[in-house]
């Protein structure tokens, strides 16, 4: 059940940290910082599956290490955040109330 | 095999599994988030467990994928009943044909002759369901749901005279054309009870035909008429040969064996509707 529950979170989680350019291990090391740990084998795939959809954009830089893909939010990325932002805290407010209403 | 070997294996088993174009960038960037994962620790042991963590290379190339989905989870059931279902009936007629004629090696027989060529019937309900799944998500419009018809009973009467003309003229034939050779057996023991029930059954639905529509009591007696058709016909084809002709004779029972399928779903299509109507009127 709470595997589910995050589940329906983690595309936001996800948007939320990618205002700037962040690459696959960076993010999934600053969202579990944060309490959101997700699996790799969910995360890395769904990074691509966002750019597919165009709400993120992606290059390869090295920094002077080895190559890796950084990504970023597109415009329309950015639009599908505030979209969901604003969904999520709807969603929020009424659990609240509901779960206020429970107890 | 050391760190950089087992990561590259690895890489190279998801790459081989996605799409050409995608092959080149997905292996380069797993690498690379395999060798960040691994950090300081370039053993082959945390190696390992980093891949682990990916699951199989089938999973991981899968989730790089949109998911694809043959058959709809509200699909599975039915097309589990109905596979077994159908499953079982083939082999219990299959094993009842290899022990009418048992050869050297009966079990052999059933599972090279029956089993086995039986999966045939699976494999073309998958390929229905997912057709129908297909159909649903490129024109989900005509998936709509719609209610059923309701059943008032109603008979077309035209249509039905014209049946019930076909079918008496069939039973006249039966009874009258000179080049069927009846069995001396059958015809003085089982056909006059064939002829019997063809008769009460024309007389039934004459009936139906001149009312107009069926009601309760017409309901229920076809569905005893068809019960006691169907245990005629299976006492008559057990019983032994119903023509003369050998070739006329399997022919005939093939097609009462296709009838006999027919009348048992027509059987229990009818009585359930019977029961649901008998629980809805009594709960009302």
């Amino acid at each position: 059940m709470e595997l589910e529950l995050r589940r329906g979170v983690i595309v936001l989680a996800v948007l939320s940290q990618l205002g700037s350019f962040r690459y696959g291990y960076e993010l999934r090391q600053a969202l579990a910082e944060q309490g959101m740990a997700i699996e790799e084998g969910t995360l890395y795939p769904l990074l691509r599956r966002l750019e597919n959809q165009g709400a993120l954009v992606s290059e390869w830089r090295t920094d002077g290490g080895s190559p890796r893909r950084y990504y970023t939010l597109s415009d329309e990325g950015r639009a599908l955040y505030a979209r969901l932002t604003g969904s999520w805290k709807e969603l929020t407010a009424t659990m609240d109330r509901l779960l206020e209403g429970a107890s | 095999m050391n760190a950089e070997q087992l990561i590259d294996a690895y890489v190279a088993d998801v790459a081989r599994r996605l799409p050409r174009r995608q092959r080149a960038d997905v292996a380069a960037e797993l690498r690379s988030i395999l060798l960040d994962e691994l950090g300081d620790h370039a053993d082959a042991e945390s190696a390992r467990r980093a891949i682990d963590a990916f699951g199989r290379p089938a999973e991981a190339a899968a989730r790089y994928r949109p998911p694809l989905v043959l058959l709809d989870p509200a699909d599975s059931r039915p097309f589990l009943r109905w596979s077994v279902g159908g499953l079982v009936v083939i082999w219990v007629l299959g094993a009842v044909s290899v022990v009418q004629e048992p050869g050297p090696n009966p079990v052999a027989a059933w599972w090279l002759g029956i089993a086995v060529p039986s999966l045939w019937w699976p494999g073309v309900l998958f390929t229905g369901y997912a057709l129908s799944a297909y159909v649903r998500r490129r024109w989900p419009d005509r998936a709509r749901w719609q209610p059923r018809p309701i059943d008032t009973g109603q008979v077309n009467r035209w249509g039905h005279a014209a049946a019930w003309v076909f079918y008496a003229c069939g039973t006249v034939a039966l009874v009258t054309l000179p080049w069927l050779h009846y069995d001396p057996a059958f015809h003085a023991r089982r056909g006059p009870w064939v002829l019997a029930l063809l008769i009460v059954h024309l007389v039934l639905y004459a009936v139906v035909i001149v009312n107009g529509r069926w009601n309760s009591l017409t309901r229920r007696l076809d569905i005893v008429m068809n019960l006691l058709v169907g245990g005629v016909l299976i006492w008559v084809m057990a019983a032994g040969a119903v023509f003369t002709e050998g070739w006329v004779d399997d022919m005939v029972k093939g097609v009462v064996i296709l009838i006999l399928l027919v009348t048992a779903f027509d059987v229990v299509q009818k009585t359930r509707r019977e029961l649901r109507q008998h629980s809805l009127s009594s709960s009302t």
